[in-house]
């Protein structure tokens, strides 16, 4: 078994996660749309994880629309709202997501007004370009992360939050890497929408969901069925649902405990990287995620530095899964403005509550032999 | 399993009534009679009520109903309702007043309608009878 | 309990189970498939097995496959992406007033849109005859979405002898065989359909996954409806959930193996209870005597309405109208498109067998919903046996 760090990529399922969703893997069928006793069962266990998962972000359990994972979500926020206003404009920041870039860009690409907020070197969002797109036309719909899943930036949203609200706008926020690992309340977060998806939380892959404030206005991604208020019709998918419920009331009693956990093996991690030639680490100096290092290795493409990881039994990413093996540079480092020949270089260090200090001590000693045999040949400002 | 198990989740009042109907039928034919029926079969509900009357005093009721569960024990329980009273005793039930006691929810609301519509039926017949 | 709801939804066969597990539990099985380490390359390979495990299903290639979260998305992603694809404005699509929701209310979008669409109305066994796609063809007609069998009635529609009609004109045939994967054999190196929805749940899969045949010659070509990453040759992003997909893979397998033989005793065990229930006068069959899925039987019992039909049957669970409208309890618009009149239809019941239905089921089944018609039709005003 590799030793895992790449836990903005997925999760390993929680085994009382795992205990929780069984009984609908075997049980009496449960269709959650029949009227019968059965059917009720899966209903109730589907509004119970409703609960859980709204008790973790602090929303009302009716503000809760299953999708099929963060990107659905995602989806279903920009399309939804750009569908229910057709011709509006929307902002997005320049280092969200593929989920809500790529989005955005078919939206526009079909003729909506579509701007990008700047971010700075430090992966923060630009706060005067913010505030002139914000002030340049009317707007419906502003996108922006709590957390980057590469960098592990996070973004003051409130004060984000009171800048839209005052354009007239809704915001939504991408929670996806930040839900779990740090608190995420939605009413102080002052969002309007906003994405979570399960296995980035221990819970199972296939199931995330849209929060959104009963005002927001929002056309279905999919048609057809008048499951989730007609929002997100097809039959749910109930042991998923209800393994995030799980996982969500897991990740709420346990939050304290992980993030003190999480962010003394990234004290270990940072200090070791620095005592190490040739690295860089980006995002540095602001907040940032309990558990995520993105940096670079002076002499080794991060793809390159990736695969010797694997084949020592580690297992990073050289940035988003979901962008992995295009050769390019990550598109959140060259938004932040970080020269190409260095953002190649980058790899993504996600820590897990189940890593120890052994394993961040044994990843360190793995990387100071790369470090000391590529010094020479390149060097890093 | 019970064969009777409420697995549907009907209110009380409605399910032991659907269940275990006790003035189902016709009532036969000779002595005075009143009948009426409301709904239609487009919307899924039919209730007819006879009463079998002894002077002013209804003696006797059957009901007979096609439709759900609810619209059933409408029917028995206006029948309960009315045996034994005196005719008058029409004019105090309501639609509100089955709704109160059958619990019948917002979205069966037009069964409790349709028992309001039988009894101002029957009335109507008494007043021409009359 | 007696299940007879298998057209709304199957239990998980156990041996499916077994094959997701791992993917849910073991050390080494949760990378996510876009990894570029051992533990994604680990699960993708099990993506692409599965990739091909339903592509044999279908006589397709592992690469025309792509994952959806279930019908819903694989039935909007086909005939919204095309048409996206191909522009919206002044295409004309032909489909049928008994399509499932999915297909229904995104051509109801697609209206708004600017696209012109032609509701056929299905012959009064519920077929939707060749000959009638033909004639509501339009010059710009850009597609047709038909389901392969109905999942009410159990019609099978006659969408062999369509699809090469369409090749011929060039139109793209996007098939809804969500009823009909694993019960039907079903072969697309014969049959030029261009793109065909399924669901892991209605053939003993997980629920929450399900995918989209995307024939790649002649190419059928899609926009996107979830962006993001890429995925799935860029036709729909977002993390792939392995042991849903490792399920849905199993579930095809299973029911390759066992389409023949299943189909013959189910249609047996679909009679018998037909041929039980003759006892009662007033019964009428909906849909089609002969072209009709083995496991599906849809009676409509004069006298005796079809929620308090249901709620006399405590023991059975079984449908009356689709499972998707029976939140809202409406009346079947399937029945009423079929002609049945508005009491006919509310007073069915769609008996839907399979895998584990048995003779002792059937017979008990019947049983009881002879006596519970007896017991609503006395109490019936509307009832009279001439």
């Amino acid at each position: 078994m590799p030793v895992y760090l790449d836990h903005n990529a997925t999760t390993r399922l929680d085994s009382r996660v795992l205990e929780a969703m069984l009984p609908y893997l075997a049980g009496p069928y449960g269709n959650a749309s029949s009227l019968h006793r059965y059917g009720r069962a899966a209903r109730d266990a589907i509004e119970r994880a409703r609960e859980q998962v709204a008790a973790l972000v602090n929303c009302q359990p009716r503000e809760i629309v299953w999708t099929s994972g963060g990107t659905e979500a995602n989806n279903l926020a920009l399309k939804g709202v750009a569908e229910a206003f057709p011709g509006a404009r929307l902002l997005y920041g320049a280092t969200e997501h593929p989920a809500v870039l790529e989005t955005a860009e078919a939206l526009r690409a079909r003729g909506w007004p579509v701007g990008v907020v700047a971010m700075g070197e430090d992966g923060l969002i630009d706060w005067p370009d913010f505030e002139r797109q914000l002030a340049e036309a009317p707007l419906r719909l502003v996108s922006l992360m709590r957390a980057n899943n590469e960098t592990g930036v996070l973004q003051d949203i409130p004060r984000a939050a009171a800048l839209v609200h005052a354009a007239g706008a809704w915001l939504h926020v991408d929670a996806v890497q930040a839900a779990g690992k740090i608190p995420v309340d939605f009413v102080a977060l002052q969002a309007d929408l906003m994405s979570l998806s399960s296995h980035k939380l221990y819970g199972p892959k296939g199931i995330g969901a849209l929060v959104l404030r009963p005002e927001v206005e929002l056309s279905p991604l999919h048609h057809g069925g008048w499951q989730e208020r007609s929002l997100r019709g097809g039959t749910e998918n109930v042991a998923a649902i209800v393994g995030f419920g799980a996982a969500a009331e897991l990740a709420a009693a346990e939050l304290e405990t992980r993030t003190a956990h999480l962010r003394g093996l990234r004290e270990r991690l940072e200090s070791g990287l620095h005592r190490l030639p040739g690295v860089h680490l980006f995002g540095e100096g602001v907040e940032r995620l309990p558990n995520t290092v993105q940096f670079a290795l002076a002499g080794y493409e991060g793809e390159a530095l990736l695969m010797q990881l694997d084949r020592h039994g580690f297992a990073v990413s050289s940035g988003s899964a979901c962008a992995s093996g295009r050769g390019e540079p990550s598109h959140v480092l060259l938004g932040m403005g970080i020269e190409r020949e260095l953002a190649k270089g980058a790899v993504r260090v996600s820590l897990g509550k189940d890593n120890t200090a052994d394993e961040v001590d044994r990843f360190l000693a793995v990387l100071s032999g790369f470090a000391s045999a590529a010094t020479p040949r390149v060097s890093v400002r | 399993m019970n064969p009777q198990e409420n697995v549907y989740a009907y209110r009380e009042p409605i399910w032991a009534r659907f269940r275990a109907p006790r003035h189902g039928g016709r009532l036969p034919a000779g002595g005075r009679l009143l009948e009426a029926q409301a709904g239609s079969p487009a919307a899924h509900s039919v209730l007819r009520l006879q009463l079998g009357l002894n002077g002013a005093i209804v003696a006797q009721v059957r009901f007979q109903a096609y439709g759900c569960p609810t619209a059933i024990a409408v029917g028995e329980w206006l029948a309960e309702q009315l045996e034994g009273q005196p005719l008058t005793h029409l004019a105090a039930i309501d639609a509100a007043a089955i709704r109160d006691a059958l619990e019948i929810a917002e979205d069966k609301a037009h069964c409790a309608l349709m028992g309001e519509d039988v009894l101002r039926a029957l009335q109507q017949q008494m007043s021409e009878q009359a | 309990m007696i299940y007879l709801d298998y057209a709304a939804t199957t239990p998980l066969d156990p041996r499916v189970r077994d094959a997701m597990l791992p993917w849910l539990d073991a050390d080494s099985h949760f990378g996510n498939p876009a990894s570029d380490h051992a533990l994604g390359r680990k699960a993708r390979v099990a993506v692409e097995r599965a990739r091909a495990q339903v592509a044999a299903l279908l006589g397709a290639g592992a690469d025309e496959i792509v994952w959806t979260s279930g019908a819903t998305e694989s039935n909007n992603l086909a005939i919204k992406g095309a048409l996206e694809f191909r522009g919206l404005k002044g295409a004309h699509v032909v489909t049928s007033r008994v399509e499932h929701k999915a297909v229904l209310d995104t051509c109801r979008y697609l209206e708004t849109q600017g696209v012109r669409v032609s509701y056929l109305t299905p012959q009064a066994d519920g077929v939707v005859a060749v000959e009638q796609v033909l004639a509501a063809l339009q010059p710009d007609t850009a597609m047709v979405s038909l389901m392969w069998v109905n999942n009410e009635t159990g019609a099978i529609n006659p969408v062999e002898a369509l699809a090469p009609q369409l090749r011929e004109r060039g139109i793209l045939f996007h098939v809804d065989a969500v009823q009909a994967a694993g019960k039907l054999p079903i072969d697309l190196a014969q049959v030029p359909i261009d793109l065909l929805s399924l669901s892991a749940h209605k053939l003993y899969g997980p629920k929450g996954i399900g995918a989209l045949f995307v024939r790649k010659r002649p190419r059928a070509r899609l926009a996107p409806q979830i962006h993001g990453g890429g995925h799935e040759q860029g036709m729909r992003s977002g993390t792939l959930a392995t042991h849903q997909i490792v399920g849905l893979g199993e579930a095809c397998v299973l029911a390759a193996a066992g389409l023949g033989d299943e189909a013959r005793r189910l249609r047996g065990l679909r009679e018998r209870l037909w041929q039980a229930l003759q006892v009662l006068p007033k019964i009428y069959l909906n849909g089609p005597v002969e072209a009709r899925a083995p496991g599906i039987l849809n009676v409509s019992f004069a006298g005796a309405e079809g929620e308090s039909l249901r709620a006399m049957l405590p023991e059975l669970m079984v449908s009356s109208g689709s499972a998707c409208s029976s939140a809202t309890r409406e009346p079947s618009y399937v029945l009423r498109a079929l002609g049945r009149d508005d009491e006919l239809a509310g007073s069915s019941l769609r008996l839907s067998l399979g895998r584990y239905s048995t003779e002792a089921q059937i017979d008990r089944a019947a049983a009881q919903i002879v006596e519970a018609v007896r017991f609503l039709r006395e109490l019936s005003p509307l009832w009279s046996e001439a």
